[in-house]
């Protein structure tokens, strides 16, 4: 049976890679008797959903606006 | 130009939130930032409408972010066999050492959902840069673990305990920051 080290170290190839039926018996079983393990698959497929979204928290300043704008201005200009 | 100030004005932030949600570097982040306008400037004729503008100048900034990681990979040692980290979350027999505090998946509260998000996103920028790196590119980026390995040029059996360790330590970092 595989211990929580395997465990969790399988966890990331399960989420990209299909193993094999005994690799995913073994996996489920263990996340089944586990509930350390079952919270940690749980949470990194929460994190994996909403890493993604888009997080509107970081404003450019004035004077990189500018200084942007200056760029694209002068590739325009030549 | 006409168009530059207003791109800037409807597109900046965005772009610069985006850049330091997976970049920590704020210098590096406006760099890549003003990068991704100019590029869009330069190939503006490629841009065909198919999909919105936002959506095009976050895939040319996307690109630049993993040739970013790519970079910064080059020449850097992957780590050593020694490096058991490990062993500061499991056993000898392999199960965790200490009482594993789960964090609350369960919520659709809007401001407690951000406030975590905000507090892996700092617990991801302490990351050892190597473990950063893949982690975001995996996580954040959502690319297959064989492009990441080519990206930061390394093999399968290091990403695969890169993503492990880096996980373990993020973990760790949000359940001492994180108390909801």
């Amino acid at each position: 049976m595989l211990n929580c080290k395997e465990f969790t170290l399988l966890a990331a190839k399960m989420e990209e890679e299909k193993q094999p039926l005994s690799v995913r018996f073994n996996f489920a079983f263990h996340k089944l008797l586990c509930k350390s393990c079952a919270s940690f698959v749980r949470e990194f497929k929460f994190l994996s959903q909403k890493l993604k979204l888009e997080r509107n928290i970081h404003r450019l300043t004035d004077m990189q606006k500018e200084k942007i704008i200056a760029q694209l201005e002068t590739a325009s200009a030549s | 130009m006409e168009n530059a100030k207003k791109w800037v004005e409807d597109y900046g932030d965005i772009l610069l939130s985006y850049t330091l949600s997976r970049i920590s570097n704020s210098s590096d982040a406006e760099d890549l930032v003003q990068e991704t306008f100019l590029s869009a400037y330069k190939n503006r004729a490629s841009f065909k409408g198919n999909s919105s503008e936002k959506t095009w100048l976050i895939a040319i900034l996307k690109n630049k972010i993993i040739d970013y990681y790519r970079k910064n990979a080059n020449g850097k040692k992957e780590f050593s066999a020694s490096d058991k980290i490990e062993d500061t979350f499991f056993d000898a027999t392999g199960h965790w050492a200490q009482t594993y505090n789960q964090f609350n998946t369960d919520t659709d509260a809007e401001q407690l959902q951000k406030e975590l998000l905000g507090i892996v996103d700092n617990c991801k920028d302490k990351l050892p840069e190597n473990f950063k790196a893949a982690f975001t590119l995996k996580y954040y980026e959502d690319l297959p673990a064989a492009e990441i390995c080519k990206v930061l040029g390394i093999s399968s059996s290091n990403y695969w305990v890169l993503i492990h360790r880096a996980k373990l330590v993020l973990r760790d970092c949000i359940d001492k920051n994180w108390k909801a």
